[in-house]
């Protein structure tokens, strides 16, 4: 094992001192690379109220590549799939090197505020939430409810 | 007696006639002689020219009506002396023609000669701001940098822009359309507001200047003044203005504080001789002008001062004027102030006195104080950073901090968006064919290729701001390089041997990465090792390669020739930047004991024959391919049993052999000769029977 770059230990001791309000990451005892993150929904979206739970690890070659982030929680959202999977441009195509771990969560916590079902990852989700969006929010809200909240 | 009359008129007419002839032929004679003098000037044989004119001059002095000819003939002579550089003889035959009484002011070829005795060895390498524009020598008012890593002014960037090479470094700026320098920016906008400020108001004052407000363009330099105090631009802009004003006593003023200041900037001089000259004080102007020139890197605009310079000086009625002019005005002065008055005047009349003095010696006195000048410029060691001696804020290692690897900058890049990187973190960047990180415009082959530089700038500034915290970057890149290679990247791809040449063809990211490390690492060497799918990771054995050549293109990708070094066995594995990294064990062969030799040599003879049998199966197509890549099949060496990888040949032989990946990694990890041998034997045997080629 290598030792940590500083870019990772400086962001780390960024993330512990200065947390993005809503968003906790903090680094997994036996690899500085992998983050436990819990994401809280954002207000007035059908998540609002749920702590979901994420792993994020940044790869050898971080920053040069994206990390990597997955939602553990399930979670009812057209751009995330039933394994957790993140239809994200920052995370795939438009990745760019001085974006950081925080700016990557504080995406994901915007993509919970506007889900985009145009650019769907789960097709069932985002064709009910084309067709009946209000359906939709009721199934995120009773997902939210049920997988990420008190627990 | 008639006759005899007739006789002597006759007699007296050819005496006349042949005297007027004799007359008429010197005079012709004399003509063709100005005529090869002019030659000989225009062909530039100077020395000649001066003879021939001296002579012409001396003929000529006694015809009474060719006083213009002989003006012209007096300048021809003076001219080339001056042009042979016999400057002090040529100056007493100006003064000669300069005294008898008003004349055209045709001095170009003095004021050219001097010029060039002043410059004879050039400008003295002259001490700048490292902080400073290289253009104006302002704090750098939204900096742009060039190729070259200087930077400069945005406003001094397109006055220039018709030069495509840096006056600092005389390297190629780059192309021509350039945005901001978004770091240094922030940094000047941090450390030197009120300089910006100044700065702003002298810009103001100049373009006033130039719409001829000269009272409030004067306005805007005293307000600059009192921010900034005793800035040399603003004062040598300050000193035009009043001199404009006819305040040239207070000009003057200016520019000595110039000149204290900045003793090696040509323009402080050229202010002091305009403000001494407009004083009547032309000797020490002309002396003022000649130190401007002897630090001018391009003197001969100042030629045309010059021969006004000495237009005056050489002008008796003027010089008379100017003496009286400064009695005068003594007078004037010691009447207001009866203490210092008497004083004064004897002090003035002494001074006009010393004035008596020859031209010529004015010339000497002139060469000397223009040499002495360049000489201290030469040994001037101070430095002159004034800027980082004046930053209003402190500076902090996060104002140098790389968004990249978050640490201070290493070797810092600018791209033409105007976004800095460290040198390796920018390289990285276009491994991975990302636009700029900061904002996603792409990057072009300028910043890729050998046209990139380092900003100067931010090196600079952070080596006189932080000078502790760039030591030991510094040294943390040199202990990085010096620290001893304990692991050695491995290339993932397939199985190199010993002696046998390996091209490969880099495209993958980290391995672009990879191998620019192993280039600047003086080794030049990594591992190679295949992938073993039945394991799932690289095989346990591998080549070590030395890169021989490296061809690198536009896209990023290269081609490397490299040459297998040594075979290894993996002890530990690990990662580095996406690449990998293992600590290896080279691999020698056991020693052949003696009672086996015999065999193994046998056995040697019969693999090498069979070798032979299996290649000349092989079509012309495929051999002359082979050689092409691997080269011939290497002769068997003398000692070839006791190699520490035995003879060449088996390895070139393993590496034209169509074999699976696993038997290469095992035959490669095999130290004992005789059974590497076999195993190969073995393989050509299968072939040959199977007549698979």
């Amino acid at each position: 094992m290598c030792s940590l770059p500083r870019r990772i230990i400086k962001e780390t001791q960024r993330l512990m001192q200065e947390p993005v309000p809503g968003i906790s990451a903090v680094p997994d005892d036996n690899n500085a690379r992998y983050f436990h993150v819990i994401v809280t929904g954002p207000e007035d979206s059908p998540f609002e109220g749920g702590l979901f739970k994420l792993e994020l690890f940044l790869p050898e070659d971080y920053p040069m590549s994206a990390p990597k982030v997955r939602f553990i929680t399930k979670i009812y959202h057209p751009n995330i799939d039933r394994l957790g999977r993140i239809c994200l441009d920052i995370l795939k195509d438009k990745w760019s090197p001085a974006l950081q771990i925080r700016t990557v969560l504080l995406s994901i916590q915007a993509l919970l505020s506007a889900p985009n079902p145009d650019d769907p990852l789960a097709n069932d989700v985002a064709e009910l939430w084309k067709v009946n969006e209000a359906e939709a929010i009721r199934n995120a809200k009773e997902w939210t409810r049920r997988y990420a909240m008190d627990n | 007696m008639n006759v005899l009359k007739v006789l002597l008129v006759q007699l007296l007419r050819l005496l006349v006639w042949l005297w007027c002839r004799k007359r008429t032929k010197q005079q012709s004679g004399t003509m063709n002689l100005i005529g090869v003098a002019h030659d000989a000037f225009n062909s530039r044989d100077y020395g000649l020219a001066t003879e021939l004119y001296k002579k012409c001059v001396s003929e000529l002095d006694g015809v009474a009506d060719a006083a213009a000819t002989r003006l012209d003939l007096q300048f021809g002579y003076a001219d080339s002396m001056a042009n042979s550089g016999r400057l002090r003889d040529a100056v007493a035959v100006y003064a000669r023609i300069y005294k008898r009484g008003c004349v055209p002011d045709r001095l170009r070829h003095l004021a050219t000669a001097l010029i060039g005795a002043l410059h004879a060895d050039g400008p003295p390498p002259a001490p700048f701001d490292p902080l400073a524009c290289v253009a104006c020598g302002s704090v750098p008012r939204q900096p742009v940098s060039w190729n070259c890593g200087h930077c400069v002014c945005l406003k001094c960037d397109q006055k220039h822009s018709r030069d495509a090479h840096c006056p600092r470094c005389g390297k190629s700026k780059g192309r021509s359309r350039r945005e901001v320098n978004v770091l240094i920016n922030t940094l000047v906008q941090k450390f030197w507001p009120k300089h910006l400020e100044a700065a702003a108001l002298r810009d103001e004052g100049n373009s006033l200047f130039k719409g001829g407000c000269l009272k409030e363009a004067l306005e805007k330099y005293n307000a600059s003044d009192k921010l900034v105090k005793d800035y040399p631009l603003t004062l040598a802009n300050r000193s035009h203005v009043l001199l404009s004003l006819n305040r040239a006593q207070v000009a003057l003023a200016d520019a000595e504080t110039v000149i204290k200041i900045w003793p090696h900037w040509p323009k402080g001089y050229f202010r002091k001789s305009l403000a001494l000259s407009s004083l009547g004080r032309h000797d020490d102007s002309l002396i003022a002008l000649a130190c401007c020139i002897a630090l001018e890197r391009n003197p001969h605009p100042l030629r045309h001062d010059m021969c006004l310079a000495l237009h005056h000086v050489l002008l008796p009625t003027l010089r008379a004027k100017s003496a009286n002019f400064w009695i005068k005005r003594r007078k004037r002065a010691s009447s207001d102030c009866e203490d210092s008055g008497d004083e004064d005047l004897h002090q003035h009349q002494q001074r006009a006195r010393a004035r008596q003095i020859t031209v010529q010696g004015l010339m000497d006195r002139m060469l000397k104080a223009a040499e002495q000048l360049q000489k201290n410029t030469k040994s001037d060691k101070r430095s002159i950073d004034f800027l980082s001696k004046e930053t209003t804020s402190p500076a902090e290692v996060v104002d140098f901090e790389c968004v990249l690897c978050s640490r201070t900058l290493w070797r810092p890049v600018t791209t033409h968006c105007g976004h800095t990187y460290c040198w390796t973190c920018l390289d990285r960047c276009i491994d991975y064919n990302h636009p700029c990180p900061l904002c996603m415009s792409p990057l072009t082959e300028g910043v890729a290729g050998s046209e990139r530089s380092v900003l100067d700038f931010v090196e600079k500034a952070l080596s006189l701001l932080l000078p502790e915290e760039h030591r030991q970057r510094q040294q943390q890149e040199q202990e990085q390089s010096a620290e001893p290679q304990r692991r050695i990247p491995v290339f993932v791809c397939t199985t190199g041997f010993p002696g046998t040449p390996c091209p490969l063809f880099i495209y993958e990211p980290r391995y672009r990465l990879m191998i620019r490390r192993a280039i600047q690492n003086e080794s030049r060497q990594f591992g190679m090792a295949a992938y073993l799918e039945t394991e799932g990771r690289y095989a346990d054995f591998g080549t070590l390669l030395e890169i021989r050549d490296a061809l690198s293109f536009n896209t990023g990708c290269s081609i490397v020739t490299c040459v297998g070094i040594s075979r290894f066995k993996v002890l530990s594995r690990g990662e580095k930047d996406g690449y990998n990294l293992a600590q290896v064990e080279l691999l020698k062969d056991e020693p052949i004991p003696d009672e086996r030799l015999e065999v193994v040599t046998a056995l040697h003879n019969e693999v090498r024959t069979r070798a032979h049998t299996w290649l000349s199966f092989l079509s012309e197509k495929c051999r002359s391919e082979i050689e092409q890549t691997f080269g011939c099949m290497p002769e068997i060496e003398d000692d070839w049993f006791a190699l520490p990888d035995g003879p060449q040949w088996t390895w070139w032989l393993m590496a034209i052999l169509p074999l699976g990946s696993k038997l290469k990694v095992g035959i490669l990890g095999t130290t004992s000769l005789e059974k590497r041998l076999r195993a190969i034997n073995k393989t050509l045997e299968h072939l040959t029977s199977r007549n698979i080629i």
